[in-house]
């Protein structure tokens, strides 16, 4: 049976591909069979009987291309020297290598030269498409890996690649930090989960002597107690069922280096006397051992709870507060510091972009104003993770409202009369009547119907009639009668 | 891979070409002193047809290129004579037998 194409049952043209192909072969029947395969899958062809003349093309970018097959024994010039001259200006195009001559040697020859790969004569065709697709995956991975190392090296802050903010509260952070940097004092982190604390440690670390050492992180709070304790300090060979050999414990895998203990604050007691232990005499016991072994990794330390106000309910030694408490270094929660907000959305939209190869562009002005009016509970993670959303969910070259996610509970204007973190209506630091309790309480569900009278009622579960009248005491904020 | 009925008519013809290239370097050869770019010129022939039978779906000629190859190294003429003679009989033989279809 002959077909009029190729064969479509074996090798089905979905996921037509758009890419530039260089095919370089003084056999003109291969030319043109290798052409017309991979025209009918979409890729763009040109062909070449002399290396010659595809290196100059592709050296002088008339031809912009995204892999090349190539013969290796042409008359003029050699596969193995097309791809060496290649590569004094081009290290990353992939390169396939096509030959009759199928020794090991060669094929090692053209891999050290810098071949992607090597496909034997006679041709399998379908292999060298895999072989090809392959290449132009390889490709796209490390376009993409060089466009997101610019994109991170765009960014500077002291001198840091990757480092974002413009805030007053951001900078008086940061700027603590590489004061601290230098030296050896206890450095512990203050802020709300997902405000940057592990960025603050970062920047101790790159800042210091110490930049480098390893950087080893930790949440303690995502660690079960037993299995904290062996991850910290190790163990040795047979020290518990199923300790099968030594483990190094992250203290000194972090040595040299800085040891970050993120959420400190939910460390087991017994742990923090561990803890406080091995930050006063710099040396640790691995489990299962009696030697002690000395560390060098700077600890530091971060947490979102209130540690005097644990301290005080017993829930954290109060020698390891003060011990830790030396210079505490406080991260803003990102509702109090508005000027990082674009500025962060504009680097993820940047970022997801590229991981997500969508073209956007930025936002429109209203995406920019409701994304400044959101509470952000969750912090930078949460500005993070709604800019991945609306990048994957996006249809237009710019992110609008609608794609970002309905956080309207959270905007600023509700969280002004909350806590945050408790998702209370507001902070109970002040005694307050219960009438002003009540009146707060109108106000809240107010707002967040947008001041929907009908709803608000029926939310609170009275008539419209008593609203009104509530509305209308002069007590109630003027702002929600406007 | 199944090929189009016209692209295998265009392999063979060029092969037809190449028997008559391979004839004539043949009879130029004992005449020539530099009968070695003769030999060179045959043994690319075989190299390229090794490297293209099978493709085209005929193994055999993948076979002959390779014997035609190493002919040629060995500058064996009556050998290359030998097998040009079965390289012209198998291409007509396919040709016959796609134009029969």
């Amino acid at each position: 049976m002959y077909l009029s194409n190729f064969d479509e049952v074996k090798f089905p043209m979905k996921n037509k591909n758009h890419s530039s192909l260089v095919i370089i072969d003084d056999d003109v029947d291969l030319l043109d069979l290798l052409s017309a395969f991979f025209r009918q899958r979409g890729y763009k062809v040109s062909t070449f009987e002399d290396a010659r003349l595809a290196l100059d093309e592709i050296e002088s970018k008339k031809l912009i291309v995204d892999a090349v097959i190539s013969d290796l024994k042409l008359p003029v010039m050699s596969g193995l020297d097309f791809i060496k001259r290649i590569r004094t200006f081009n290290s990353v195009l992939p390169i396939i290598l096509m030959t009759a001559e199928g020794s090991l040697e060669i094929a090692v020859e053209a891999i050290e030269a810098g071949a992607y790969d090597f496909v034997l004569k006679p041709l399998h065709v379908p292999q060298l498409l895999i072989s090809v697709q392959r290449a132009l995956h390889l490709n796209s991975i490390q376009a993409e890996n060089a466009n997101l190392k610019n994109l991170f090296n765009e960014q500077d802050f002291l001198g840091l690649k990757g480092i974002i903010g413009k805030s007053a509260g951001f900078k008086k952070a940061m700027e603590l930090a590489r004061r601290v940097s230098s030296s050896q004092a206890s450095i512990i982190i203050f802020g709300e989960s997902g405000s940057g604390k592990e960025v603050v440690a970062k920047a101790v670390h790159e800042l210091g002597e110490r930049k480098s050492g390893p950087f080893v992180a930790i949440n303690c709070s995502a660690i079960p107690e037993n299995l904290l304790e062996s991850e910290l300090f190790g163990y040795a060979k047979g020290a518990f069922t199923g300790a099968v050999g030594n483990k190094l414990g992250l203290f000194e895998e972090a040595n040299k280096g800085t040891l970050f203990l993120d959420e400190i604050g939910d460390l087991a007691l017994p742990l923090q006397a561990k803890l406080l232990r091995v930050l006063q005499e710099r040396k640790i016991k691995r489990i299962g051992e009696n030697q002690y072994r000395e560390i060098t990794a700077r600890v530091i330390c971060a947490t979102h709870k209130d540690l005097k106000k644990e301290v005080e309910k017993g829930n954290f030694r109060e020698d390891l507060y003060f011990r830790l408490n030396v210079i505490p270094i406080y991260m803003p929660p990102l509702r109090e510091r508005k000027e990082d907000i674009i500025p962060l959305s504009e680097y993820f939209l940047k970022k997801f972009s590229l991981l997500n190869n969508a073209n956007i562009k930025g936002f429109t002005k209203n995406a920019i104003k409701r994304l400044e009016s959101l509470a952000w509970k969750g912090n930078v993670r949460e500005l993070e993770n709604a800019i991945e959303r609306a990048v994957v969910l996006s249809n237009s070259e710019f992110v609008d409202v609608d794609d970002l996610p309905d956080l309207e509970v959270e905007s600023l204007e509700t969280k002004n009369l909350g806590e945050p973190k408790s998702n209370a209506l507001f902070s109970i630091n002040t005694i307050m009547s219960l009438e002003d309790m009540n009146k707060k309480y109108i106000e809240f569900i107010f707002k967040k119907n947008g001041f929907a009278k009908e709803q608000t009622a029926k939310e609170l579960g009275i008539d419209r009639k008593t609203l009104y009248r509530k509305l209308k005491e002069p007590e109630t904020s003027e702002v929600l009668l406007q | 891979m199944i090929l189009a009925k016209d692209t295998k008519l265009k392999y063979l013809n060029r092969r037809i070409d190449e028997i008559e290239q391979l004839k004539n370097y043949c009879l130029l050869i004992p005449e020539n002193i530099n009968n070695l770019e003769l030999f060179a010129s045959i043994e690319m022939i075989g190299h390229k047809l090794k490297g293209n039978g099978s493709t085209f779906g005929y193994p055999e000629l993948t076979q002959l290129g390779l014997a035609i190859e190493g002919a040629a190294k060995k500058l064996d003429l009556e050998k290359l004579r030998e097998l040009n003679l079965k390289f012209e009989e198998r291409v007509r033989n396919y040709l016959r037998l796609l134009n029969d279809i």
